[in-house]
C-alpha cells in the first residue's frame, strides 16, 4: 500500500509535511537497515580486534596470502590476489554509480548495461573469494569441528550407533587436525605438503605413513595430510595449530562467509533489478529509485569489504 | 494507493492485516498471552522458593520435565529451575516488554498522533508482526521439549550456554531459544525501520518536531536505539550458534566438562560474549523504559489537566538517556575482572545517565502539581510508575557505584532493582496505556472499578515482593539460587520468601482481573465517544478510526500537544487541530456533533511526491 | 439481566453438580489406598527427632526429604489426598465459581436497587483513590520502618576486610542520600495525588515549563553524584588497582567447577603452579587424581597445597586468583564485600585483607556459631546454588605453620619432572 502525502517546501526541516531527512521513506528504511547492518559488522570486527589485539603473536597476512591462481598457485605474490579482489569489487561499485546516474537521466539501456557489469563485478568477488577458501583449506585451516561430538562418551557410543574400539575411531574422525609442524628427537619441523618455505626445516607430504584408520594422539586427536589420508605419527610429537591460527581461521571464515552471503544476496538482488529494468518498469514508474537503494546496499557491501580487508589482511 | 473501495478478505483484513490499528492490537494480544505465560512461570518457581520441596505433582500433566519424583513428592528441579527463571527473564524482557509495549503502542499511535494514513510501509508492518509471532511460538514450543529450555539464565552467558553437558537446556532448548531470538530480533529492526520512517516524513502540516507529543518522541528514539542495538545481539547470537553447533571457539577456552578437555574449542573468551550482549543489553533496557515513560507522560498530562512539566526538558532528557546509554553497559561487568580502570570509566558515564531519569521524575511530580486530578484507571497506573520509577532508579544509584556494586553484584539486590524499574515500573506504563488507548482501539471504556482492584493490587503485591529483595540482596544472598537453605547468610530469610510468595501468587492473581476486564470490556464495555478523556493529542479527532484513520482530510496541527487548562479558553483542553480562528469562531470542539475535523484543508501543495513501493 | 443471569446460575449448577460426583468418585478410594499403610510406618520413622539435625549431603539436591515433604505424607492419612493434583484443579474451580457467584450478586442487587427506585449513590472514586495514595503513603512508610526494623539483624556483620570497611561507608551515605531523595519524592508523589484529585470547581494552572527549576534539579543531583563518583572511583581504584598491586601478598587460587571449589596454596615457595586444562583429572604420580589440571613440570608446583577449606591469613594482604574449570562461576565472600567471576581460560584475581580470625569475628558479633562462607555467585548448572566452602581466617603464623606442616599434592619428588602429557 503506499500512501500519497503532499510534501512542501521552504520552511523548517522538521516541520510537518516535510521529507525530514530529504529523502522518501523508502530510502530512510534503506539507510537506517544499513546503519543496523554495520552494526552487526562493527560486533564482529570489534570480536577480530578483540583477540588480535589481546595476543602476543598473530599469523602474518603477507605469509597466509600468498597465492594467486594461475600464476603463482604456490604462493610467491603476497596480498596480490586480494588486492585483485578489492579492486573487482570497488570497480564493480563505480559500474553501480553510472547505472544510478544512467537511471537519473532515465537511460534505460545504460542502467541495464552498468547493471550487469556490476553482477559480473560480484560475481566474480565471489569465485575469487571461493578459490581463497579452498586454497586455505587446503592448507588446513577451518574453522573447527563440530563439539557436539565431543561429548560422545564410550558409554553413549557402544549404546547407540558404535561400539568398543570403534567408538574411539569414531571419535578420532572428528578430531582430526591438519598437522604444521612436529617435534622429532628434539628437533622442530614443518610439514609442508607442496610448500616450500625458505629457510625452514621441511618434511616431504609422505614422510608419514599412511594409515587406513585413524591414529589417536595423547589427546585423542588423529591426523591427517593434505590428501585427506590418516597419518601415523608413530612417536614424532605432533604440533597442533597455534591457539592464535585457530582462532585467526576461524574469525577469517565467519567474517568472511558474513559479507560473501552479503555480497551473493546483493548479487541475487541486483538480477532481479536486472530483470525489472529490463522489463520497463522503472520506467513505468518514472523514477529509477530502486536502482538508488539498491546501489546503497551494494556500496554498503564494498565498504565492508574495505574494513574487513584493512582487518584481516593489512593490520 | 488502493482506494477506499477494493475489497478485503477476512485473511487479509483480520489475519495478515497491513493497517497498523489491526496489528497494534495483534501485538497486544500476543504481549498479554506471553506476559501471562512469564508470569505463570515466576509463580511456579516462586512456589518452590518459598516453600522448599514443595509437592507440585498437580503439575505433572502438563510440565512432568520439570519435576523429579522424590519418591514422596513431585518436586521442582533444580536446573529446571533455572530454566524457569531463564524463559521467564527472556519471555518477559523480550516479548511482553519490547514487543508488547513498544510494538503495540508505537504501531496504534504513530500514524494516528502524527496524522498519517498509515504507517510508511504496511507491508514490512505486518512481517513485522508475523516474525515476532512464529518467534512466541518457537519459544513456548521450547518449553515443553524433553530437555528443557535453555536454562543458562536470560542473559545466557557461554560457556554455560554453548555446552549442553553443563546443563541439559542448553541443548535442543537453547538453540530454539536462539532462532526464536534471531526472528524476534528481525522482526523487531523491521517495526523499528518503519516508526523511524514514518515519523520521519509522514507528520502532518504543522506537526514539527516541537509539537510531537512526548509518546512519539520515545517511540522514536527507542526505534533508533534497536536499530543499533539489537544487530549487536544478533551477532553474538551467530557467534554462539557457531560456537555450539560448528566447532568454533568464540567464547570458549580450557574447558574440561564431563570427563573431556575441549582442545578443540580453546583461546576463546566468554567475556567478549558479555560485551556484545550488554551493547544491546543495556539499551534494551531502554528500549523498555522509555515507551512507558513517554505514555506515563501523556497519561499524566491529560489526567491532570495541565501541560507537561518542562517539555524541552522532557525532549532532551530522552535524547541524553538515549545517547548515553550507548556507553554504559560495562556496569553489568565490573566484578568480571575488566580491566579497572574501564570499570572505573563505566561508572562515572552510569552516574551521569542518572541525572536524566531524575530531571524526568521531577517533572512528573511538577506536572501532578496543582492539577485537577482525575483517577481514571490510567492515571493510576501513571502515578504508579513514577513511585516504582523512583524506588527502583534510586537502586540503580547503588548499583552504578563500582564499589558498592561489587558486594551487590548477581544478588537479590540487583533482582529487586530490575524488577522495580522494568517489571513493575515498565508493566505499569503497559497498563496505563491499555486503559487509556482501550476506547481508541476497541471504541468502548474498560470497567472502572476492576480497574482499581487491578491497580490496587498489583501496586501493592509489586511493593511487598520486591522491596524486601533488598534486603536479601544487601545480606549477600545471591540470585538464581533454587533454595536459600545451604548458606547461613541465606537461611534467615525462608520465611520473608514465604511471604514474599503469597504476595507473588495474589498479584499474579490481581492479572486475572485485567484480562477478564479486557475481554468483557470489549463487548459490555461502555460505548466511548471519539474523545472520552478530552485530551488534544491528534488520535482524538476522530470516532472509530477506520482504513486510512480519518473519513476526509488529515487534520492539520497548530499547537503543541499540552494545551490543557489554558487561560483564556473556556474549556479545560485545547485539541492540537484546532486552529486560533476556529477559537474565535468559538467552534463547540467538545460536542463530537460539531467535529471540525471534516474540513478541506485549503492550502495549495507545491510539489507532490507519490511514497510508493 | 437474564442474558447475564441465567447462563451463569446454569453454569454454577452444572460445575457444582459435576464437582459433587467427581469428589465422590476419586475421593472415595483414598480410604482404601495401600499407600496409606505405607505412610503409617513412614510417620512412626520421623517422630524419630534424629533425622532433624542430620547434615544434608550435597549432591542429594534433586532427592531431599524436606520437610514439607514429609508434612505430606501425615496428610496422607487423611481422607482427602492432597498429593492428588484433581484436589488442586478442583479447588480453583470452586474458587472461579464463588468470583462468578459474587460477581452475580453484587449484579442482581444492583438492578434490583435500579428497579426499586433507590439511587445508591456511587461513591466518589477520585475521592477514594485519593484517599487511599495518601493512606499508601503513611504505610508504605511504616511498612518500610517495620521491615528495617525486622531485617536490620540479618543484614551482614561489619565487614571482615580492609577494602569492605571503605565499601560499606559509601553504601551508608549513598543510602542516606538516596533515602532522603526517596521520601522526599514519594511523600510528594502521593501528596500531590491526594492533594490535587478533582474536586468540584477546582482548575488546574497553565504552567508548562519554569527553566530555572529544571538548572536546579539537573545541577543539584549532578552534584551530588560528582561527589558520589568521584568517591566512589577512589575506592574502587583502591580495592583493585591499588590493592592488585601490593609488593607483598600472599596467594591462594580459588578454583571453581561443576559444583564446588578447590583451594590451592603455594606451599613453602610461596608461588603457585602452572596449570594445564588437559590435564584436569589425570592421575598424579602417587596416585591421586589431578583435579585442578597442575602441570607438574614447573618446578614451582611441587610443593602446592590443595585443598577443600579456604584458610585465610589475617593482617596481610591475601590475594585471591580464580578459575574455573568448565563454566562461569563467581567467588562470592558476602562478610569479605569481595566477588570475582572465575573464567575458564582467563585467571582473575581479587586482592584483600582479612581483618579478623573467625574466633575474633565470632565474639564481635556475638554468634558462637558463626563461620565465614564462600558462594557461587554466577550461575553455572543445577547445583549452582549448594556450592558452599566454609572460610577460615586464621593468625598468620597459625597460617604459616599449617601451611609448612601440609602434604603437597603430588609426593613423588623423583618424578616430578616426568612430562605426564606422554599419557598414551
Amino acid at each position: 500500500m503506499s500512501t500519497e502525502i503532499t510534501i512542501e517546501n521552504g520552511g523548517n526541516v522538521w516541520d510537518g509535511r516535510r521529507l525530514a531527512l530529504g529523502a522518501t521513506y523508502g530510502k530512510v528504511m534503506m539507510w537506517f537497515f544499513l546503519l543496523s547492518d554495520a552494526f552487526t559488522f562493527s560486533a564482529f570486527l570489534t570480536a577480530y580486534g578483540f583477540f588480535r589485539f589481546s595476543s602476543t603473536t598473530w599469523p602474518s597476512p603477507e605469509v597466509v596470502f600468498q597465492s594467486f591462481p594461475i600464476f603463482a598457485p604456490h604462493g610467491g605474490w603476497p596480498l596480490v590476489f586480494v588486492g585483485l579482489m578489492t579492486f573487482i569489487l570497488i570497480a564493480s561499485s563505480l559500474t553501480m554509480v553510472l547505472a544510478v546516474e544512467a537511471g537519473h537521466r532515465k537511460d534505460n539501456k545504460s542502467v541495464v548495461r552498468y547493471l550487469v557489469f556490476t553482477i559480473i563485478g560480484g560475481a566474480t568477488f565471489l569465485s575469487c573469494q571461493a578459490y581463497e577458501w579452498s586454497h586455505l583449506l587446503h592448507q588446513g585451516l577451518w574453522i573447527g569441528i563440530s563439539n557436539n561430538d565431543f561429548q560422545v562418551t564410550e558409554e553413549m557410543a557402544d549404546g547407540e550407533h558404535h561400539g568398543g574400539e570403534d567408538a574411539k575411531e569414531w571419535i578420532a574422525t572428528r578430531r582430526i587436525f591438519y598437522p604444521v609442524k612436529t617435534v622429532i628427537d628434539g628437533e622442530e619441523w614443518n610439514i609442508g605438503g607442496e610448500e616450500k618455505h625458505e629457510g625452514t626445516r621441511m618434511l616431504g607430504p609422505d614422510y608419514f605413513p599412511k594409515s587406513d584408520k585413524p591414529v589417536l594422539d595423547y589427546n585423542g586427536v588423529a591426523y591427517m595430510n593434505g590428501h585427506g589420508d590418516y597419518i601415523n605419527p608413530g612417536d614424532a610429537e605432533m604440533v597442533l595449530p597455534s591457539g592464535e591460527t585457530m582462532m585467526f581461521g576461524k574469525l577469517f571464515f565467519f567474517i568472511t562467509g558474513f559479507h560473501g552471503f552479503h555480497v551473493f544476496s546483493g548479487v541475487v538482488i541486483l538480477v532481479i533489478l536486472l530483470t525489472m529494468v529490463v522489463k520497463g518498469m522503472m520506467a513505468k514508474r518514472g523514477h529509477y529509485e530502486m536502482v538508488e537503494k539498491v546501489g546503497l546496499y551494494w556500496h554498503f557491501v564494498d565498504l565492508v569489504w574495505v574494513f574487513v580487508f584493512t582487518l584481516f589482511y593489512l593490520i | 494507493m488502493s482506494a477506499h473501495g477494493h475489497s478485503e478478505s477476512f485473511i487479509s483484513k483480520y489475519i495478515f492485516s497491513q493497517d497498523h490499528k489491526t496489528i497494534a492490537k495483534q501485538y497486544l494480544i500476543t504481549g498479554i498471552f506471553m506476559g501471562f505465560v512469564g508470569g505463570f512461570l515466576s509463580t511456579f518457581f516462586r512456589l518452590q522458593l518459598g516453600w522448599d520441596g514443595i509437592d507440585l505433582g498437580f503439575l505433572k500433566g502438563v510440565f512432568g520435565n520439570y519435576l523429579t519424583d522424590t519418591g514422596d513428592a513431585y518436586t521442582l528441579a533444580p536446573d529446571k529451575y533455572l530454566a524457569l527463571v531463564t524463559m521467564h527473564g527472556t519471555i518477559i524482557v523480550f516479548f511482553v516488554l519490547t514487543a508488547g509495549l513498544s510494538g503495540t503502542f508505537s504501531n496504534l499511535l504513530i500514524p494516528l498522533q502524527i496524522g498519517a494514513r498509515d504507517m510508511a510501509s504496511p507491508f514490512l508492518n505486518m512481517l513485522s508482526y508475523w516474525f515476532f509471532f512464529v518467534s512466541s511460538v518457537i519459544m513456548i514450543c521450547s518449553l515443553f521439549i524433553e530437555t528443557g529450555p535453555a536454562s543458562a539464565g536470560w542473559t545466557v552467558y557461554p560457556p554455560l550456554s554453548a555446552l549442553p553437558k553443563a546443563i541439559p537446556g542448553s541443548g535442543l532448548g537453547m538453540t530454539l531459544w536462539l532462532v526464536a531470538m534471531a526472528l524476534f530480533i528481525a522482526s523487531s529492526l523491521m517495526g523499528a525501520l518503519n516508526y523511524i520512517s514514518t515519523i520521519l516524513n509522514m507528520r502532518t502540516k504543522g506537526l514539527s518536531f516541537k509539537k510531537l507529543p512526548l509518546t512519539i518522541w520515545s517511540f522514536f528514539l527507542t526505534a533508533i536505539l534497536g536499530t543499533l542495538s539489537f544487530p549487536v545481539l544478533l551477532s553474538a547470537a551467530l557467534l554462539l550458534i557457531f560456537d555450539r553447533s560448528f566447532g568454533t571457539s568464540f567464547y570458549l577456552s580450557d574447558i574440561y566438562i564431563d570427563g573431556a578437555a575441549l582442545t578443540a574449542q580453546t583461546g576463546g573468551s566468554p567475556i567478549l560474549f558479555q560485551h556484545l550482549f550488554w551493547f544491546l543489553g543495556h539499551p534494551e533496557v531502554y528500549i523498555i523504559l522509555m515507551p512507558a515513560l513517554g505514555i506515563t507522560s501523556e497519561v499524566i498530562a491529560t489526567n491532570a489537566r495541565k501541560p507537561i512539566f518542562g517539555y524541552h526538558a522532557m525532549v532532551i532528557s530522552l535524547l541524553g538517556i538515549s545517547v548515553l546509554s550507548f556507553i554504559v553497559w560495562g556496569h553489568h561487568m565490573f566484578v568480571t575482572g575488566m580491566n579497572p580502570f574501564l570499570g572505573g570509566v563505566f561508572m562515572i558515564v552510569t552516574l551521569i545517565i542518572a541525572i536524566p531519569s531524575a530531571v524526568k521524575t521531577f517533572n512528573y511530580l511538577a506536572t501532578l502539581w496543582r492539577g485537577n486530578i482525575h483517577f481514571t484507571n490510567g492515571m493510576l497506573f501513571a502515578i504508579g510508575l513514577v513511585s516504582l520509577f523512583i524506588s527502583g532508579g534510586l537502586t540503580g544509584i547503588f548499583l552504578g557505584n563500582a564499589a558498592i556494586d561489587i558486594p551487590l553484584h548477581n544478588t537479590y539486590f540487583v533482582v529487586a532493582h530490575f524488577h522495580i524499574v522494568m517489571g513493575a515500573s515498565a508493566i505499569f506504563g503497559m497498563f496505563a496505556g491499555v486503559y487509556h488507548w482501550y476506547p481508541k482501539m476497541f471504541g468502548r471504556i474498560m470497567n472502572k472499578k476492576l480497574g482499581y482492584i487491578h491497580f490496587w493490587l498489583t501496586f501493592i503485591s509489586v511493593y511487598c515482593v520486591f522491596f524486601p529483595q533488598h534486603f536479601q540482596g544487601l545480606a549477600g544472598v545471591p540470585r538464581r539460587y533454587y533454595a536459600f537453605t545451604e548458606f547461613e547468610f541465606a537461611e534467615v530469610f525462608i520465611d520473608l520468601n514465604k511471604f514474599m510468595s503469597i504476595a507473588a501468587i495474589i498479584g499474579f492473581g490481581a492479572q486475572f482481573v485485567f484480562l477478564y476486564n479486557f475481554v468483557t470490556s470489549m463487548f459490555n464495555g461502555k460505548k466511548a465517544g471519539r474523545n472520552p478523556w478530552k485530551a488534544n493529542t491528534l488520535e482524538w479527532s476522530v470516532e472509530n478510526p477506520g482504513h486510512g484513520n480519518w473519513p476526509a482530510a488529515i487534520p492539520e496541527v497548530f499547537r503543541g500537544p499540552h494545551e490543557y487548562s489554558k487561560p483564556g479558553v473556556a474549556l479545560d483542553y485545547l485539541p492540537q487541530w484546532i486552529s486560533d480562528e476556529d477559537l474565535e469562531r468559538g467552534v463547540d470542539y467538545d460536542n463530537e456533533a460539531h467535529d471540525p475535523v471534516k474540513k478541506e484543508i485549503t492550502v495549495k501543495p507545491t510539489e507532490t511526491i507519490k511514497e510508493g513501493e | 439481566m437474564s442474558k447475564i443471569v441465567a447462563p451463569r446460575i446454569l453454569s454454577m449448577v452444572l460445575g457444582l453438580f459435576f464437582t459433587i460426583a467427581i469428589a465422590q468418585n476419586s475421593f472415595a478410594q483414598t480410604h482404601e489406598s495401600p499407600d496409606n499403610a505405607a505412610a503409617v510406618e513412614h510417620v512412626d520413622e520421623t517422630q524419630n527427632p534424629q533425622w532433624k539435625n542430620a547434615p544434608l549431603p550435597q549432591d542429594l539436591a534433586n532427592k531431599r526429604l524436606s520437610q514439607f515433604a514429609l508434612d505430606k505424607q501425615l496428610d496422607a492419612n487423611k481422607s482427602i489426598d492432597t498429593n492428588n493434583s484433581l484436589f488442586y484443579w478442583l479447588i480453583s474451580l470452586i474458587v472461579i465459581m464463588l468470583l462468578i457467584v459474587l460477581g452475580t450478586a453484587m449484579k442482581l442487587l444492583n438492578g434490583l436497587s435500579k428497579i426499586s427506585g433507590a439511587t445508591t449513590k456511587e461513591p466518589n472514586y477520585d475521592k477514594l483513590n485519593g484517599n487511599m495514595f495518601l493512606a499508601f503513603l503513611f504505610v508504605f512508610m511504616g511498612a518500610i520502618l517495620y521491615e528495617i526494623m525486622i531485617h536490620k539483624q540479618y543484614l551482614l556483620p561489619e565487614s571482615a576486610s580492609k577494602h569492605g570497611q571503605s565499601i560499606d561507608m559509601i553504601l551508608w551515605i549513598t543510602f542516606a542520600l538516596t533515602g532522603f531523595v526517596f521520601v522526599v519524592t514519594q511523600a510528594l508523589l502521593f501528596i500531590f495525588a491526594f492533594k490535587y484529585r478533582q474536586k468540584e470547581g477546582q482548575t488546574a494552572i497553565y504552567y508548562p515549563k519554569n527553566d530555572k527549576l529544571e538548572i536546579l534539579w539537573t545541577t543539584i543531583p549532578a552534584v551530588v553524584l560528582t561527589l558520589l563518583v568521584l568517591f566512589g572511583f577512589r575506592i574502587w581504584v583502591n580495592t583493585t588497582i591499588t590493592n592488585a598491586n601490593a609488593e607483598e601478598y600472599y596467594e591462594i587460587e580459588l578454583y571453581a567447577y561443576q559444583f564446588g571449589w578447590k583451594f590451592r596454596y603455594p606451599g613453602p615457595d610461596g608461588k603457585l603452579g602452572r596449570t594445564d586444562y588437559r590435564l584436569t583429572n589425570t592421575e598424579l604420580p602417587g596416585g591421586t587424581v589431578n583435579a585442578i589440571a597442575l602441570d607438574i613440570t614447573d618446578p614451582a608446583s611441587a610443593d602446592d597445597i590443595v585443598k577443600d577449606e579456604l584458610i585465610l591469613p589475617k593482617g596481610v594482604m591475601v590475594k585471591l586468583r580464580m578459575r574455573s574449570r568448565d563454566v562461569l562461576h563467581a567467588a562470592h565472600l558476602p562478610h569479605f564485600r569481595a566477588q570475582m567471576y572465575c573464567v575458564p581460560g582467563t585467571p582473575t584475581q581479587f586482592n584483600l585483607e582479612p581483618l579478623y580470625t573467625t574466633e575474633e569475628f565470632r565474639s564481635r558479633i556475638n554468634k558462637p556459631d558463626f563461620n565465614f562462607e564462600l558462594a557461587c555467585n554466577q550461575i553455572c548448572g543445577a547445583s549452582h546454588y549448594a556450592m558452599k566452602r566454609e572460610i577460615k581466617v586464621v593468625e598468620l603464623k597459625d597460617y604459616t605453620a599449617w601451611m609448612s606442616s601440609e602434604k603437597p599434592l603430588f609426593t613423588s619428588a623423583e618424578n616430578s619432572n616426568t612430562n605426564q602429557l606422554t599419557l598414551k
